[in-house]
């Protein structure tokens, strides 16, 4: 039996909601939503005379809100289209989830990457014959920027010869246009002279704390702790085209600083390379940040628990839409190897959590076809992934294999690589864990789109009421209160994650959608290899 | 039949067309059903002169096009048919739908047109129910008893004193089919309402409104929780409930009693809660209903900072319906918050029926003497200043019903649009309206 809905326009929220035209008539028909991002779509139809509904592209853009019998808001969203059918005098609204408002604009931030490697064949030598014991580059944001902290440097470093010292990389603050002597931050332990190649190299590594990056003037300082040697020595890559606007190069031979190449005192830069090292959980506040710079009143402030406690750099070279990044930084997860899901509260707010343990199952009951299958099932995972950076900087990398051992046991191993991008080892081995808890036993293949009598009962055995079309929680088939003991090696096949819903308000029918399920909301597949 | 009659009246009331028991031959009224979606009747005339017959037959079916262009254009023309069934009853109408005039086979025969006849049927659909005249429902509660002048709301329940309640005494309504109702509320202070909520409880008693509101002077185990006393707070008081920060789950609960779940006896609830300022950060909060074996509860709602009240989704009262008599359980406020401890203010928490539940946000809003009128008879909601209607009012919810002959509380609760504030010192009057249904006359 349909039940009563209500339908309201805004242009900002929920607070400031008018009623659709009084010559129009609004009936929603179907709305759905997912598991990461909330309501997803919807479609309406409008009765009335053919200039009222012409007139309803007006409200093409503006936010919408569906309204269940008991007045709560069970769907919002934004109008995407309006097609009128001038034979019924009707006309079809087509409604997607600001979500997708979210995706209209691509996500680019120097935040979490400065960079100059503009790589050419001149180099710059270090501790060799001529008495040269440090080279110094300095940095500054320029023009519009955003203030961040630098975990990561890296610069291209080669050895002539043969030495067995440690190269030491200090952040230093400036004196009058010179290092100042005085470390902020260095790399921990430094390089090892083994660790040094001898043609091409690139030594990147952890500093010991974060080093401010903003528009104050400072230096990558390069040392080591060995003497000179005509023979041995190293030599940093340099460009002599002047090219970096931010600071410049320095040399030092013991007691004097000196700009420009040695013995030429041609004007040069380090190539040098200096990388973030942000909680993805702030990256996801960041993003949230600049959506509500571009399309205002689709998503407004961010709530996420826990913090992720994963690191990676912030930096986005607009690549990806700001949803892209979003959805990208919840399937990551947290440290714990448990992704986020994500919903949007009616106010704008993107509500972040980690997706529930099963141990806490919903019911659904009624008239449901189920089976099993392991077509998309892996016990054996691997991510194949690229570091954050620029387009010419970007390194590959993969995660060893992460498997269950039971899994494998009782179905023999299914192997699964995964490629990412923007991501660190930490970042990645958590990822490949999340995928393989989502993924380790053969999944549920569920017939309910066909049928018209599932009834779905919380986890206290309450009905739920239909139109709420909730997400993201497990559920198994059974009658109401059923509980099936399972052991973690032989999951019941009635046991799923419902990672997306539809609602049909013509039969009050909920349809919800399994994880693994074919269709477009499987996680794999969205971003991933 | 004797004394029937059929009755088309114009958009404004006024009768276009009276059929009687001098020109209806045959007209046996189909019952209206509960589950129909309209019923269809169909009358035999034969009407003298021609001429007189020709034109009402112009008139009736230039109504079944009004009624059928506002079935399809969904504006406030609203056609009725009214019928009588003997001369010493009164009449009843029901919304046309749609309608058709046949001329009768034989219409055009000698011994019909030739002696200045015109025989035909009219079939007429029409919504599944007849509804009688204009009423109005006397209403009590603890400012006065079967009150018709305007029965004061006030917005918070303080025992034996204050009531932001209203009920219908049992057998007070009439007819056999569930009747919209025409509720007015006036706003009698200073301070323009911009926000109303309105449940109804169809039971068999009516029950006082200490069992609708919880939580008033309750005191929070949570950590440095506390208690406030302010005259601006719902009952003098207020709680001020710590919410642990970092998404660690505050849970606060206090005892309802068996009688307070004997109320809704299983049925749903919808706990408004009721913020006493307005909160310094975004939290979340959601509501469970536990007894010693079961409990219920609704996933996590914004409190948002621009708020004063966070309507939950219904839940039920108790978890499962027993009948009889309850054991005593206990309701939980869960909240969530993913920043820094923080603190909202519980001013209290109202439990809104759910058999019927409706909110108003009027855009335009309820001045002080102003009225806001949920005209479910005719369909539409507005608010009257100085006797204009402004229509800037958009409902949502089930619309507002009674059933005949029951026992039926209305709980409500109204804040201005400026602040969303619930102040106890906001205040309005009810009276209330409906036209007795009946699926058979």
């Amino acid at each position: 039996m349909r039940k009563r809905f209500d339908v309201a326009f805004s242009q900002t929220g929920p607070a400031n909601v008018f009623a659709p035209p009084a010559n129009v008539r609004i009936i929603p028909r179907t709305y759905s939503r997912v598991a990461v991002g909330g309501a997803n779509r919807a479609e309406l139809t409008a009765f009335g005379t053919l200039e009222a509904l012409w007139g309803l592209w007006s409200f093409i853009n503006h936010n919408i809100y569906i309204y269940s019998w008991a007045g709560q808001i069970v769907w919002h969203g934004y109008i995407e289209k309006v097609a009128v059918d001038t034979s019924t005098s009707t006309a079809r609204i087509e409604c997607k989830g600001r979500m997708y408002k979210a995706g209209w604009n691509y996500y680019e931030t120097n935040r979490g990457l400065l960079e100059f490697m503009d790589v050419t064949s001149d180099k710059h030598n270090l501790g060799e014959g001529s008495g040269i014991t440090r080279i110094a580059q300095s940095y500054q944001l320029t023009g519009t920027y955003s203030t961040w902290n630098a975990r990561y440097v890296g610069i291209p470093l080669y050895m002539i010869g043969t030495r067995a010292d440690t190269v030491n990389v200090e952040i230093q603050s400036d004196a009058a246009g010179i290092p100042s002597g005085t470390a902020i931050t260095s790399v921990t332990g430094g390089f090892s002279a083994a660790t040094i190649g001898a043609t091409n190299g690139y030594i990147e590594g952890e500093l010991g704390a974060d080093a401010p990056v903003d528009g104050t003037l400072r230096w990558i300082v390069v040392s080591y702790t060995g003497g000179t040697d005509i023979s041995n020595y190293y030599q940093a890559a340099v460009n002599l085209n002047n090219a970096y606007t931010g600071g410049s190069f320095h040399w030092y031979n013991g007691s004097t600083w000196t700009a420009g190449q040695s013995g030429t005192g041609r004007a040069c830069d380090m190539n040098f390379r200096l990388i973030s090292r942000t909680q993805t959980s702030e990256q996801m506040s960041n993003v949230v940040t600049d959506i509500a710079s571009y399309t205002p009143n689709t998503i407004n402030g961010l709530d996420i628990t826990p913090a992720s406690g994963l690191y990676t750099s912030a930096y986005r070279d607009g690549m990806q839409t700001h949803w892209q990044v979003i959805r990208a930084l919840c399937e990551t997860g947290t440290s714990a190897g448990v992704r986020y899901i994500a919903d949007i509260t009616p106010n704008g707010r993107l509500l972040v959590r980690q997706e529930p343990a099963e141990t806490t199952t919903w019911t659904i009951s009624g008239d449901v076809e189920i089976g099993v299958s392991i077509e998309k099932m892996s016990n054996s995972v691997r991510v194949l992934y690229t570091t954050q950076g620029g387009e010419a900087s970007v390194s590959a990398a993969q995660t060893a294999w992460v498997e269950d051992e039971f899994s494998i046991l009782k179905y023999g191993t299914k192997s699964l690589r995964v490629s990412s991008i923007d991501l660190d080892a930490t970042s990645a081995a958590s990822k490949a864990a999340a995928i393989l808890d989502m993924t380790r036993y053969p999944h549920a293949t569920v017939d309910m789109a066909s049928k018209s009598a599932v009834v779905l009962y919380g986890p206290n055995g309450q009905v739920v009421d239909n139109c709420t079309c909730p997400v993201g929680y497990w559920a198994r088939v059974g009658p109401r209160g059923s509980v099936i003991n399972d052991s973690t090696a032989a999951l019941s096949a009635s046991l799923m994650y419902i990672e997306g819903a539809e609602y049909n308000c013509d039969s009050d029918d909920y349809i919800p959608t399994p994880r693994n399920a074919p269709s477009a909301l499987d996680i794999v597949k969205v971003n991933d290899g | 039949m004797a004394g029937d009659a059929i009755r088309f009246l114009n958009p404004d009331g006024s009768v276009a067309v009276t059929l009687d028991d001098s020109v209806i031959t045959e007209f046996g009224l189909i019952p209206a059903s509960a589950t129909a979606q309209s019923v269809t009747q169909r009358a035999t005339i034969i009407e003298t002169p021609i001429a007189t017959a020709r034109s009402n037959i112009n008139t009736i079916n230039a109504l079944f096009e009004r009624a059928r262009r506002a079935q399809r254009d969904g504006d406030s023309t609203r056609i009725y048919v009214e019928v009588r069934t003997q001369t010493s009853d009164s009449y009843y109408r029901s919304l046309l739908i749609d309608g058709n005039i046949t001329p009768d086979t034989e219409a055009f025969s000698a011994v019909y047109y030739g002696n200045g006849y015109l025989k035909y049927e009219i079939s007429f659909t029409h919504a599944p129910w007849w509804e009688g005249a204009d009423t109005q429902i006397a209403i009590s509660n603890l400012n006065g008893s079967n009150n018709t002048a305007g029965l004061t709301i006030e917005n918070h329940y303080v025992a034996s004193t204050l009531d932001n309640t209203f009920t219908i005494a049992a057998g007070v309504t009439t007819g056999d089919a569930p009747a919209p109702v025409r509720l007015q509320l006036t706003n009698t202070q200073a301070t323009a309402l911009g926000y109303v909520i309105v449940g109804v409880l169809q039971n068999s008693a009516s029950w006082p409104g200490n069992h609708w509101y919880q939580g008033e002077g309750y005191a929070s185990a949570e950590p440095g929780s506390s208690t406030g006393s302010n005259a601006a707070a719902s009952g003098g008081q207020y709680l001020t409930l710590q919410v642990p920060g970092s998404g660690s789950p505050g849970v606060s609960s206090w005892a309802i009693t068996g009688t307070s779940f004997g109320v809704m006896d299983g049925k749903s609830v919808a706990p408004l809660m009721r913020l006493y300022s307005t909160p310094g950060a975004t939290t979340y909060a959601g509501v469970g209903v536990t007894t010693a074996s079961t409990g219920v509860g609704t996933d996590y709602m914004e409190v948002g900072t621009g708020g004063r009240h966070v309507l939950f989704p219904p839940v039920s009262w108790p978890p499962r319906a027993a009948g009889g008599t309850y054991a005593a359980g206990s309701f939980t406020l869960n909240t969530l918050n993913t920043g820094t401890t923080t603190t909202i203010a519980v001013d209290a928490l109202c439990m809104f029926p759910t058999d019927c539940l409706r909110q108003y946000r009027c855009n335009d809003t309820i001045t002080n003497g102003s009225t806001l009128v949920d005209d479910g008879i005719n369909g539409y909601s507005y608010v009257t200043v100085s006797g204009n209607r402004t229509p800037g009012v958009v409902t949502y919810g089930t619309p507002l019903e009674i059933l005949p002959g029951l026992a039926t509380t209305f709980v409500v609760m109204f804040s201005d649009i400026s602040t969303n504030a619930m102040l106890p010192a906001y205040t309005m009057s009810a009276q209330l309206y409906y036209r007795p249904r009946r699926f058979t006359i």
